[in-house]
């Protein structure tokens, strides 16, 4: 298996089996990220950004971690573009009420890890964080950021995107343990 | 924000610090070790974390050779292989139309390009103001005017023909020279006739053709000799001042000895 760099490398020259590995390496993150925002055009948000990484190749030098950092950026530029050309279609956070109701009857937290899945779980994190706290949490559990790269990617201070991820976190326990909401 | 951070519940859930938060983010701590009340938010986490991968992979060989075609067409850093087929056809384009800009009025302002291009470059730049050497001095650069020499010389043959070729080429045409060398041959080997009588005068201690005044013709050896020559069949010419006579008379005279050809010799005398 090729290191990350080797396959830079033959990606930048056009070898398939490197332009797939890589693209296995972001491209279902960038489902999940811009899905997380736009599910209905998440496949084709995506697949603009892999083509614009792709055709950005050239230019990018670093190790892995720099190239998912590179790369959301690309994928949130792409989808900002979505934002401002069609009207803004942003999940407002559910009530309390309605994540109950999502997740039957009894303990939230059986039923959702019974249902388990990423998408799933990617939705409960949309729906129940604002906006830049969700960003916040994908970008750092799925694009596997650190705070540093997700405060340039989002343009803000790292000490910001600190207080959005503990925030995030609490209100999340909140949720999940129904504090206050089943009990 | 909904203002759910403001919530008046009493909340058993604790305080964690930035370390279990990134670790909690980062997937790296099990449900089982979480916090109290974090339990939940673990599972969440790892769930989100473990993409399925799969099911976005439906894409994956239209959007990889989609790749493969956006990156032929970008070059590699550093120079690499070199870059597309396109860019250097592009910048080899650009270096011809340069060249071509920059090199026609250079050869024409030093004159170098053939004639017609000449012609028609300095045409051409005389238009904008720029002054390169023309074909001013071509006599003729039209066929009419070729034709009217033609039918108008009074000159015949050879010479009519060199100069409807000087005039046609700018007087570059060899080719009334190369008539008037073929004429020389002709004397030439007039020339060789006298020198096939010198050859007797030479056996007789005579004189050298090189000696001889005649240039042209083929003037008869036993005219000038008053018939004393009998040897050869060359017959030397009348504007030879009758020198080629002094030897070929003592010719009848003088066992002759084998011809020497070649001449360049003068042979010795007796």
């Amino acid at each position: 298996m090729a290191g990350f760099e080797e396959t830079l490398v033959a990606a930048r020259e056009g070898e398939a089996e490197a332009l797939a590995r890589l693209f296995r390496l972001i491209y279902p993150r960038f489902v999940c990220y811009v899905g997380a925002v736009t599910p209905t055009d998440a496949e084709d948000v995506a697949a603009d950004a892999w083509l614009d990484v792709a055709r950005g190749l050239h230019r990018f030098e670093g190790d892995e971690q720099a190239f998912r950092a590179w790369a959301f950026t690309i994928a949130r530029r792409r989808l900002l573009d979505l934002q401002r050309s069609r009207a803004r279609r942003r999940t407002d956070p559910v009530e309390p009420e309605d994540l109950v109701g999502a997740g039957g009857a009894g303990d939230v937290e059986e039923e959702a890890l019974a249902r388990l899945g990423t998408g799933w779980a990617i939705r409960l994190i949309t729906s129940s964080l604002s906006s830049d706290q969700a960003e916040v949490v994908i970008l750092r559990v799925i694009g596997e950021l650190g705070v540093d790269e997700v405060a340039a990617i989002m343009g803000k201070r790292r000490g910001t995107v600190r207080v959005l991820q503990h925030r995030a976190l609490r209100r999340l326990a909140m949720v999940l343990e129904g504090q206050g909401v089943t009990r | 924000m909904s203002g759910w951070d403001d919530l008046p519940y009493e909340m058993p859930i604790g305080t964690i610090d930035e370390d279990t938060t990134d670790r909690l983010l980062a997937g790296r701590i099990h449900p089982d070790d979480a916090p109290p009340g974090y339990a939940g938010v673990a599972r969440i986490l790892q769930a989100a974390g473990s993409l399925p991968r799969s099911e976005h992979l439906s894409r994956e060989a239209e959007l990889v050779a989609a790749a493969r075609e956006v990156t032929g067409l970008r070059s590699p850093p550093g120079g690499g292989a070199g870059g597309s087929p396109t860019r250097h056809r592009r910048a080899l384009a650009g270096l011809i139309v340069t060249g071509a800009l920059l090199g026609i009025p250079g050869l024409a302002a030093a004159n170098a390009l053939p004639d017609p291009a000449q012609h028609a470059v300095s045409r051409v730049l005389h238009k904008v103001g720029i002054s390169v050497p023309g074909n001013e001095d071509h006599p003729a650069s039209t066929g009419q005017e070729i034709s009217n020499i033609a039918t108008t010389t009074s000159s015949i043959g050879v010479a009519k023909g060199a100069e409807i070729s000087t005039a046609a080429s700018g007087g570059k045409s060899q080719a009334g020279q190369h008539g008037r060398q073929a004429g020389q041959h002709g004397r030439q080997a007039g020339q060789h006739g006298r020198q096939a009588g010198q050859h007797g005068h030479q056996r007789n201690g005579g004189a050298r053709s090189s000696h001889t005044p005649s240039v042209g013709g083929t003037g008869r050896a036993d005219a000038a000799s008053n018939g004393k020559s009998t040897h050869g069949t060359a017959k030397a010419d009348v504007k030879s001042g009758g020198r080629s006579s002094a030897g070929s008379g003592n010719a009848a005279t003088v066992p002759t000895a084998p011809i020497e050809h070649g001449g360049g010799k003068p042979a010795a005398h007796p």
